[in-house]
């Protein structure tokens, strides 16, 4: 699916009188990765959690093309096209891989309650057309033969991927990951460095969140750095690499050293 | 795998419950079968709403107790046939679980199980007070048993065929449901429900489509129970009594569905026997629960299908030729 232009427009949210992100703005444009990064605290899961709105904001707005997306229901913000993976895995214990891609394409679905019942032609298709996507999508992330396990069967790193695959299986044209490689092997980040890259190639634009460098480095196109709530720079990862404001933020000032 | 697990062993409790007719013509036996039959689908009932959508309503018997009195007003004050009486019953209680689960599913966790125990306590006054209506404390008598062409069900016998043939259907129904999307969605909403909503799909209609099939098979449970006894008064429809429908599913297995019918099995056969213990029945569920909780939680289907692989595994020890074990040792024993 083609992605449009994320917008995010002097979006606060405060917990009480911590200002966990403070009148940021920023947006992704179509096609491209994006990494979201930052110290500890600075912010980053707030503003996907704003984004993708599992909690309403404090203030400000975000647009997906001309399309106003806070203020909406999770699911709603979904159906518009945006999905995203959890820092602390958020699988479905009981359900087998397949039947979690599956899921996704729950909402793809057009046939009701009672034809599915009665085993009428037309959703029996349906369900087998939902069977092949999701196995084209786990062949895709490398689960194909993790198909009939229950995630607590997988390794970590293989957790992560179905994570991918249930956000990727949903259609969606834009993918938020946050921290995706945490607690994966360095064979494992080479792997997910050309899934990702393969996933911006079918025209998805990526929001990512990371703290391995070399991966953020990498893949993404465009960095926004947070610190406390607020954004201290924005560019390429070149740009951003030799601000001051952000190798302030990360290693602190020198001894002696005036802050500006 | 798993669900030929399930399938056979939800075949085996219904295969167990059609033969009894074959070994006891006694009305008193055939009675009891029948209560299993009612109480089964109430539990499966129960399955769709603590089982697999996972939400802490103890309300069941809130639902059956409408469902009930709807039925026998049709029969009674109407004049209305047994199938006109179900139908009412079914779309009356679907409806009651939207009104009552679009509310109540705002909340989860202990505020809803609270919320649902207080619904038991509002029914029950309802009927009870509402005279006109209901019949107060003295409830509905009269009511007929069901007939087909004119055929009346007259007998326990014919009354159990008649309600095994319902419970077959809704249990087969309830594993087409498990398989389709919608029951995948069930599970995922019990187990994050945050996730779920992040795959575009809405938390608050997957639980409220849990309860719509949960009254469905209220409905039926509670047109085939006021017909079974002839007449309903609000007395049995107490927290305790729901308390045993959650026991049947417990020790049965929560969340599968062979487990809800072998839970009512066995669970409303112990019930009739322990009937010299009067109200004291209940410590020796507790009890169940308990051993349940502690050294099988996936209670009796987990059992059964150990039992199951533990005699599979035999027959194929013996299967394999002694020659082939020598050679292949351990490994090809197992495959």
């Amino acid at each position: 699916m083609r992605s449009s232009e994320l917008t995010v427009n002097d979006i606060s949210r405060h917990f009480g009188g911590v200002r966990a992100v403070d009148g940021l703005s920023f947006s992704v444009e179509p096609g491209i990765i994006c990494g979201l990064i930052g110290p500890n605290g600075s912010g980053k899961t707030t503003t996907l959690n704003l984004v993708t709105g599992v909690m309403p904001l404090s203030g400000g707005e975000v647009r997906y093309g001309d399309k106003v997306i806070s203020g909406l229901k999770r699911h709603e913000v979904a159906r518009m096209g945006i999905a995203r993976t959890f820092q602390n895995l958020r699988l479905f214990n009981t359900l087998t891989v397949l039947d979690h891609v599956k899921l996704s394409r729950f909402r793809h679905a057009r046939t009701s309650l009672v034809p599915a019942l009665l085993g009428l032609p037309g959703p029996l298709a349906e369900d087998r057309a939902a069977a092949d996507y999701a196995r084209e999508v786990l062949a895709r992330v490398g689960l194909a033969q993790y198909e009939n396990a229950v995630p607590s069967e997988l390794p970590y790193g293989r957790r992560k991927l179905l994570e991918i695959a249930r956000a990727l299986a949903t259609d969606a044209s834009f993918l938020c990951l946050d921290e995706p490689a945490a607690g994966m092997s360095e064979s494992e980040i080479s792997e997910l460095i050309r899934l990702i890259r393969s996933i911006r190639d079918t025209g998805m634009s990526i929001l990512l969140i990371e703290h391995r460098m070399s991966l953020v480095m990498t893949v993404c196109e465009k960095l926004v750095v947070l610190n406390y709530g607020k954004k201290i720079a924005e560019g390429t990862c070149n740009d951003v690499s030799c601000d001051p404001n952000v190798i302030r933020a990360y290693l602190g000032t020198r001894h002696g050293e005036r802050t500006a | 795998m798993a669900n030929t697990d399930r399938n056979r062993i939800a075949l085996g409790a219904l295969a167990i419950m059609a033969l009894v007719p074959l070994f006891t013509q006694h009305s008193y036996y055939l009675f009891v079968a029948n209560v299993i039959c009612v109480n089964a689908i109430l539990v499966l009932a129960l399955n769709f709403i603590l089982g697999f959508a996972g939400q802490v309503f103890l309300g069941t018997v809130g639902f059956f107790a409408v469902a009930a009195y709807l039925a026998a007003l049709m029969m009674v004050k109407v004049g209305a046939s047994f199938w006109l009486a179900i139908l009412v019953s079914i779309v009356g209680t679907m409806l009651l679980s939207v009104v009552i689960g679009l509310p109540s599913l705002r909340v989860s966790g202990f505020y809803l199980a609270l919320m649902s125990t207080g619904f038991i306590a509002v029914v029950n006054d309802v009927l009870r007070n509402w005279s006109p209506v209901t019949g107060g404390v003295f409830g509905i008598m009269g009511i007929p048993r069901p007939t087909i062409f004119g055929f009346r069900m007259g007998s326990n016998l014919f009354m159990y065929i008649f309600s095994f043939v319902m419970l077959a259907l809704v249990a087969w129904l309830a594993i087409r449901i498990e398989d389709s999307r919608f029951g995948r969605a069930f599970k995922a909403v019990r187990d994050d429900e945050l996730a779920l909503e992040m795959l575009g799909v809405s938390a608050t209609y997957t639980k409220v489509l849990a309860f719509v099939i949960a009254g469905f098979y209220t409905g039926i449970a509670g047109s085939l129970f006021v017909s079974l006894h002839g007449f309903v008064s609000p007395e049995v429809f107490t927290s305790a009594y729901n308390s045993l429908f959650m026991c049947m599913l417990v020790v049965g297995g929560l969340s599968t569905i062979p487990g809800a019918i072998t839970g009512a099995m066995v669970l409303t056969v112990l019930t009739e026997v322990l009937r010299p213990l009067r109200e004291k029945y209940l410590t020796v569920f507790a009890l169940m629960i308990l051993l349940v909780l502690r050294y099988e939680p996936g209670g009796l289907y987990t059992l059964l299908r150990a039992t199951i692989s533990r005699f599979r595994g035999r027959r194929l020890r013996r299967q394999t030729p002694p020659a082939v074990a020598t050679v292949g040792g351990e490994a090809s024993a197992v495959k």
